[in-house]
């Protein structure tokens, strides 16, 4: 198999084709990563796209030392930040409210059973993701990076730019936010 | 519902979920890399140009010339940029249209 390493170096001697690998190489990690990220399956599909426009704008500076899938992460989620600035101003400017029923667990696959198992899972899910939404966006990172057990606390850190330190403190934070926002909505539930 | 204590096996669950790409994906990205615009260098050549522009209307303004002439070169250069701008205009959209058509 072609290193991704040969990938980037074929694509920088002006190969499309190496390009076109490591797209569909990172294709369905880079898709999900965005799809956790932006907790919507379009606004996912966007991102996937402007982040490889970005990875080529920034290519030149890529450290071939590096593991290309951890630069690519920190590419994305650098763009994802610049984004949700963005949206934020121009939310804030119109001071509309967040109205989000596009999400990207709502669909089922076309052949997915409708079981009461996958219901529920479905329905799991739905709820952790609103959970999710509730978290203040620094610490929806580093539980992605943490939860896909391919990233250790080092790479989580370089992929984030910040400290080992702040790593774990994000880490510990988002999960008792997280849980504390699970209790809530189970207290609620029990109660309403 | 589940209780939170359930919860970390739950994430670990929802985190690791398999979610295909689109197959359209990788088709699109790479056609919107190839679309994608100079916009910076757009932007820096029409700044060189209006500054190249000015400074030359200056010199123009400044020389032993009848008026008369001075008039008719400098509307002669405002056609000229008028007619490049129009063509760079026409470039940039005739690329938006087909990529939209696409």
């Amino acid at each position: 198999m072609i290193s991704d390493r040969q990938l980037v170096e074929d694509y920088r001697s002006g190969q499309q084709a190496g390009l076109e690998h490591l797209i569909d190489r990172y294709r369905d990690d880079l898709f999900r990563f965005c799809c956790h990220l932006s907790l919507d399956r379009q606004e996912a599909e966007d991102l996937f796209q402007e982040v490889w426009v970005r990875v080529l704008r920034k290519l030149e500076k890529y450290d071939p030392e590096r593991p290309f899938k951890a630069w690519l992460f920190q590419v994305t989620v650098n763009l994802h930040k610049d984004r949700y600035r963005k949206w934020k101003k121009l939310r804030e400017r119109l001071t509309l409210a967040w109205t989000d029923d596009n999400s990207k667990l709502s669909e089922p696959g076309d052949g997915a059973p409708l079981t009461e198992d996958f219901l529920l899972k479905k329905e799991e899910f739905l709820y952790l993701e609103q959970c999710l939404r509730t978290l203040p966006k620094r610490y929806l990172a580093p539980l992605i990076l943490f939860y896909y057990e391919e990233f250790s606390y080092e790479s989580i850190g370089e992929v984030l730019d910040v400290p080992l330190g702040t790593v774990k403190s994000r880490l510990n934070q988002g999960k008792k936010l997280l849980k504390a926002a699970m209790g809530g909505r189970d207290h609620e539930a029990t109660s309403g | 519902m589940k209780q939170p204590v359930d919860s970390e096996e739950m994430l670990k669950e929802y985190f690791n979920a398999p979610a295909a790409a689109p197959p359209h994906l990788v088709a699109d990205t790479l056609r919107r890399i190839n679309n994608r615009q100079p916009i910076g260098l757009l932007i820096s050549a029409a700044a060189l140009n209006i500054i190249m522009a000015l400074f030359l209307a200056l010199v123009l303004l400044a020389g032993p010339l009848l008026l008369f002439w001075k008039i008719v070169i400098l509307l002669m250069v405002a056609l000229f940029q008028m007619i490049a701008v129009i063509l760079l205009l026409y470039r940039i959209s005739c690329g938006t249209l087909e990529a939209s058509t696409n």
